[in-house]
């Protein structure tokens, strides 16, 4: 009798720590997907310099707001970022796909003075959008990034319509520029 | 040339061939007794713990050369940083430390299959070893493979976490746990080699008792250095906040500690088998069970752990491990019961199972409370979380009776106890705990907690006083000797017993540290216009002015403020916000003036920008906190007094390593 009590309460425990890990692992982590508080306010303006390869088209140095009209989609990258090698040629070829609809932009931040490196990476993917050289890392904190990749979607007006964090899928980049352009 | 990343997983792989042949070998070899197949068992451990050493110095060699091909380096470690930040990055991170556990579980096992009595438990000894590291070698290679080479190299990687990065101890605190958590898989394999060659005896936990007691030194050196890096790197002032990766660290300590005790009764009077088989089951599974929780992602925490694929596969372990110990258990049931039975409820016996429940139920009040916002969410779906207020109520009124048992425990002889000798005795430590808390009280000290923890210290105290002067004071008078040589006799001859009681002295010290340090805390935060000064708590803090400190790999900025008490200036603080470059975290970092009385810690809080005219920090005196590092020191120290070889060994020991000289002389 205390026998089968014992094997009952062991057993009974070791199920429910194992019904409650299931579930936990189900569920995966509890969002730490912090907010911005940018959404839906008009984000914060900026002139950036341009990479060379990119002048011809959108000059020397890039302003924000001289691109109203035409929603953008704004991507912080580093050379030294794993997601965003990853992320890199998906965003070459949803850029391929949504030119006319989107403008995306790229944006090198947290590595200053590291163009070689820069240069290096968007002709390794060939990236055709441009890409800015934020160098004093101004633009990366009144955007409040935490860490990268991290990419705004940013609507006609200029204001926030969605922050993600980490790498993209095409499949999000087509949902949500269909939901802004509703 | 080889590329490290292959190197590596060459190694893991060899190293997992290689435990799987040393379990396979080791099992035929124990059934069929086999001596040849043994011995090869035997030296497959060495060689598993070679293969590893391989892997680690690979990765060692990657990191300190910044081979960012290998996708570890490349996501964790800068070329900018230290040399030591560089080491230590091994363990910043996930697949790092993986592979540093089951390298530390390869050192022990090895050393095991050298140094182990040769009897009837070795064998599976090392075969319950193997598995575990089989487990953690497996990990490495399927789930959190460190070496996954890149196909193209970064130039350069953002660097481990700047929490990480911004103070030393980060480099010894995850080892200790480690360290700690590894050792008690020694105890658990025993145990299991006991279960399966039916010995339930005492031998498994003799031969383990070393293992055991220095796992346990390492894991509460762990737990404390883990909570002073808090105190020094986070920037509130405290140092234990019953977080998750916190609370789970402890859950294994507690029931090892019950264990500690508890296998003395065993030693002694053949009793409690079943529950110190339980207790080191618990222990160990609880090791692996918080390591899924924290590593899983699963339960939030201040302390940002990634999710990986380790979950599940840290899961599945802790069912099998635990499934197949209680089913092993339930079948060797008819050989753990105890012959003998509780003389009376006034014995050191009982009073070792009473300390048995009370961590229990500390384990269990932990293990709920780490887990409940889980268990409403799956049942009701509504977001919860369990803070310190919990934790507080219902742990602290068992530490206090925890603390009554571990004082009148040790007085009590085995069996049962003289009543009026009890008596006599709890009449002093009553009294000496009346007498402390009166004068406390009439020292200002007014609250309830800490006047309580203040006469269970003293209590404690005159109990350990009782303990000497009853071993000494019979000695002194039947063989004439001053009381002094015979305290130093008594000292060095029972060194498990005296070694013990500077444990329980580090307890009690540490038990006040904590209670003043947290019950009489003022924590304020103070604007200071440079040039000036303020007043807190009886300093003047006279913020002098800004600076900033720039090295390669990190940029410190913050206020120099002047310390001064009675007109005299003590000390210098230098509160700063740390940036670790490749990474936009900043990290407040605070400064702290010790003193024995009390800590003045003080952290920049706020906005902190160049040419400011003002600094605004956070000032923070914590009473007697030196006393909670200084208590964990000393129990350090009482488990290494009480583990030195006595006299007698040291003597065997000389003896053998002159002959070996001379042996080493004749060649």
């Amino acid at each position: 009798m205390k026998k089968l009590l014992a094997f009952a309460i062991a057993f009974a425990a070791i199920a429910g720590i194992a019904a409650i890990s299931f579930f936990g692992l189900d569920r995966g982590s509890p969002n730490r997907d912090i907010k911005s508080n940018m959404l839906g306010k008009t984000v914060f303006d900026f002139e950036l310099p341009v990479y060379e390869r990119y002048q011809n088209e959108y000059g020397p140095s890039f302003k924000l707001s001289d691109y109203r009209g035409k929603p953008v989609i704004l991507n912080f990258w580093a050379t030294w970022c794993i997601s965003c090698l990853q992320e890199a040629p998906m965003l070459e070829s949803a850029w391929q796909h949504y030119k006319d609809k989107a403008l995306f932009v790229g944006v090198q931040t947290l590595e200053k003075g590291k163009d070689a490196a820069g240069n290096d990476f968007l002709s390794r993917f060939s990236l055709s959008f441009p890409s800015l050289k934020d160098l004093d890392n101004n633009v990366s904190i009144d955007y409040g990034i935490f860490g990268l990749p991290e990419t705004f979607f940013i609507d006609t007006e200029g204001k926030l319509f969605y922050k993600h964090a980490g790498p993209l899928t095409e499949a999000i980049i087509a949902a949500k520029l269909d939901e802004m352009l509703q | 040339m080889i590329a490290l990343g292959q190197l590596g997983s060459a190694a893991l792989y060899l190293a997992a061939a290689l435990a799987v042949y040393s379990i396979i070998v080791g099992t035929i070899g124990a059934i069929s007794r086999d001596a040849k197949l043994l011995t090869s068992a035997r030296y497959s451990s060495v060689a598993v713990f070679l293969a590893m050493t391989t892997a680690i110095v690979t990765m060692e060699v990657a990191l300190l050369t910044s081979d960012f091909s290998v996708k570890y380096v490349a996501a964790h470690s800068r070329l900018a940083n230290p040399t030591w930040v560089k080491f230590v990055t091994l363990w910043a991170a996930l697949e790092g430390s993986v592979l540093l556990w089951g390298w530390i579980l390869t050192i022990y096992t090895a050393i095991l299959a050298l140094t182990a009595k040769n009897n009837i438990l070795r064998p599976w000894v090392l075969v319950v070893m193997q598995a575990v590291q089989l487990f953690f070698i497996s990990m490495t290679v399927i789930a959190a493979n460190p070496f996954i080479t890149l196909l193209k190299a970064p130039l350069d990687g953002p660097g481990p976490n700047p929490l990480l990065q911004n103070h030393w101890m980060m480099a010894v605190h995850p080892v200790l746990l480690y360290l700690g958590y590894v050792g008690l898989t020694v105890p658990f394999a025993f145990a299991m080699a006991a279960l399966i060659t039916k010995q339930p005896g005492t031998e498994w936990m003799t031969q383990s008792r070393r293992w055991t007691m220095t796992g346990w030194a390492f894991l509460t050196a762990g737990i404390v250095a883990g909570g002073w890096w808090s105190y020094v790197v986070l920037g509130w002032g405290g140092y234990w906040a019953w977080d998750p990766v916190e609370n789970v660290s402890f859950m294994p300590w507690l029931a090892a500690t019950a264990f500690i005790h508890s296998i003395q009764v065993q030693e002694r009077r053949r009793m409690l088998k079943g529950w110190n088989l339980a207790l080191i089951i618990m222990a160990f599974s609880l090791s692996i069970l918080g390591t899924f929780l924290v590593r899983s992602g699963i339960i939030s925490s201040v302390h940002a752990f990634g999710d990986g694929p380790v979950g599940p596969y840290l899961l599945v372990f802790f069912l099998v491990l635990t499934i197949t110990s209680v089913s092993l258990a339930i079948l060797r049931w008819d050989q753990l019961k105890d012959n003998a039975s509780l003389d009376s409820a006034l014995s050191r016996e009982s009073s070792y199972l009473a300390l048995n429940v009370l961590l229990l139920a500390m384990v269990f009040t932990v293990l709920l409370g780490t887990t409940f916002p889980l268990i409403v969410e799956a049942i009701t779906n509504n977001k919860v979380t369990v803070g310190a207020p919990f934790f507080n109520a219902i742990s602290i009124p068992i530490w206090l009776l925890i603390f009554l048992i571990m004082g009148i425990g040790p007085l009590l002889p085995w069996r049962k106890a003289k009543e009026q000798t009890v008596i006599k005795n709890l009449g002093f430590m009553l009294v000496g705990g009346f007498v402390a808390t009166i004068i406390a009280y009439f020292m200002g000290i007014k609250k309830v907690y800490p006047l309580l923890t203040i006469a269970i210290a003293a209590y404690n105290v005159v109990s350990l006083v009782l303990l000497i002067v009853g071993a000494v004071r019979p000695r002194a008078l039947a063989t004439g000797k001053s009381t002094g040589s015979v305290f130093k006799q008594y000292a060095f001859e029972n060194k498990r017993r005296f070694g013990s009681m500077i444990v329980h002295l580090g307890v009690i010290i540490m038990a006040l540290g904590i209670a003043g340090s947290s019950a009489y805390r003022v924590d304020q935060q103070i604007r200071i216009n440079y040039g000036e000064s303020a007043i807190f708590q009886g300093y003047e803090l006279k913020a002098k002015e800004q600076f900033m400190e720039r090295s390669a790999s990190k940029i410190s900025a913050g206020s120099i403020i002047e310390i001064w008490k009675n007109g005299k200036q003590v000390s210098t603080l230098k509160p700063r916000i740390n940036t670790f470059g490749g990474n936009p975290q900043t990290i407040p970092t605070p400064d702290i003036y010790y003193t024995f009385k009390h800590d003045l810690f003080l952290s920049v809080v706020g906005e902190f920008k160049v040419g400011q005219s003002y600094t605004a920090i956070r000032a923070v005196i914590s009473p007697i906190i030196a006393w909670l590092w200084f208590g964990s020191i000393l129990m350090i120290l009482g488990t290494i007094y009480a583990l030195s070889p006595n006299k007698k060994q040291i003597k065997v020991k000389a003896v053998q390593n002159t002959t070996e000289n001379k042996k080493g002389d004749e060649v």
